[in-house]
């Protein structure tokens, strides 16, 4: 299953992006046979929801693989991304950029999830990457220390 | 565990207002200072899971050609979606639980309706689960029933 999200910039000034990657857990599930405490959908667990999130940039970067968000594991079941660098590369006028998500629900999941929800939001943000910090030494996907002005 | 190795399972995930495609970042058109930045309107998707019903409104009674043959009925339970489905069934007898209508949880059947044979005398109450690939959902005991030894031909 996949749903995306295109982003384009129509600023005059070349410049960076980013994506933060938000989740929250916004329903417990519930154990039909009361055995088992309910989890939220995403909890940051091999049983729980696992996401994919990618671009359509070549070569393709990944933002979060399984319930791994921005190159770390993440914990609990509202992790956040901060802002994760998409290129190195600053973007001009009119170029755009697609997120993809792909998501599942492993077949060793247990009771816990039932009727469980976690919301997913996606932000694009935007910095001039003229005197604004560098993305030496960065990776997409990840978060560029040397950018902290993203909005 | 990577998702392309993840064995996907099917779910009801609602999506809400994830597709609309082609948000702006609308930047200022003029140099205002040493650096700009913006952030485009956040996207959230809500994925939520489905759910297993019970088998509800579970019945037993003696079969009426075989005085050790109980008959076992319930209510169909939705197939949540593609992947394993099926329901087993246990006899319960005080604090003993035996298989039923040769079912287990690794022996599932489809249909709602089984006979447990060669029940031997006794007072028993059966319970029916439902079984979607690793979840599963107990329905309620259905009331006792009492099995007397019958007299031979």
């Amino acid at each position: 299953m996949q749903c995306s999200f295109t982003v384009t910039y129509n600023g005059t000034m070349p410049a960076y992006l980013g994506l933060d990657v938000s989740i929250a857990g916004t329903k417990l599930g519930t154990d039909p046979n009361g055995n088992v405490a309910g989890s939220y959908l995403y909890d940051s667990s091999p049983a729980g929801l696992q996401l994919l999130i990618r671009d359509n940039q070549s070569p393709q970067v990944t933002y979060m693989s399984g319930t791994t968000l921005g190159g770390s594991p993440t914990s609990g079941s509202s992790p956040d991304s901060g802002v994760l660098l998409v290129s190195t590369t600053p973007f001009t006028n009119g170029n755009s950029v697609t997120f993809t998500v792909d998501y599942s629900l492993p077949s060793t999941t247990t009771n816990a999830y039932q009727d469980a929800s976690s919301s997913v939001t996606l932000t694009a943000d935007a910095a001039q990457a003229a005197n604004n910090g560098s993305t030496a030494g960065c990776t997409p996907g990840q978060v560029c220390p040397g950018i902290t002005d993203w909005s | 565990m990577g998702i392309s190795a993840a064995r996907h399972r099917r779910f009801i995930a609602l999506l809400v207002a994830f597709a609309a495609a082609g948000v702006g970042l609308l930047m200022a058109a003029g140099w205002a200072g040493a650096f700009f930045s913006s952030q485009a309107t956040a996207q959230t998707n809500t994925f939520t899971a489905g759910s297993l019903e019970a088998p509800a409104n579970a019945a037993a009674s003696q079969s009426a050609g075989t005085a050790s043959t109980v008959d076992v009925s319930w209510n169909e339970v939705p197939d949540p979606g593609s992947g394993s489905f099926g329901y087993y069934v246990e006899r319960l007898s005080g604090g003993t639980v035996s298989p039923a209508c040769g079912t287990s949880p690794s022996s599932l059947i489809t249909t709602t309706s089984c006979s447990d044979t060669d029940v031997p005398p006794g007072t028993y109450t059966y319970q029916v689960t439902a079984v979607y690939a690793s979840w599963t959902a107990q329905g309620a005991a259905t009331t006792s029933l009492k099995l007397t030894a019958q007299p031979g031909p």
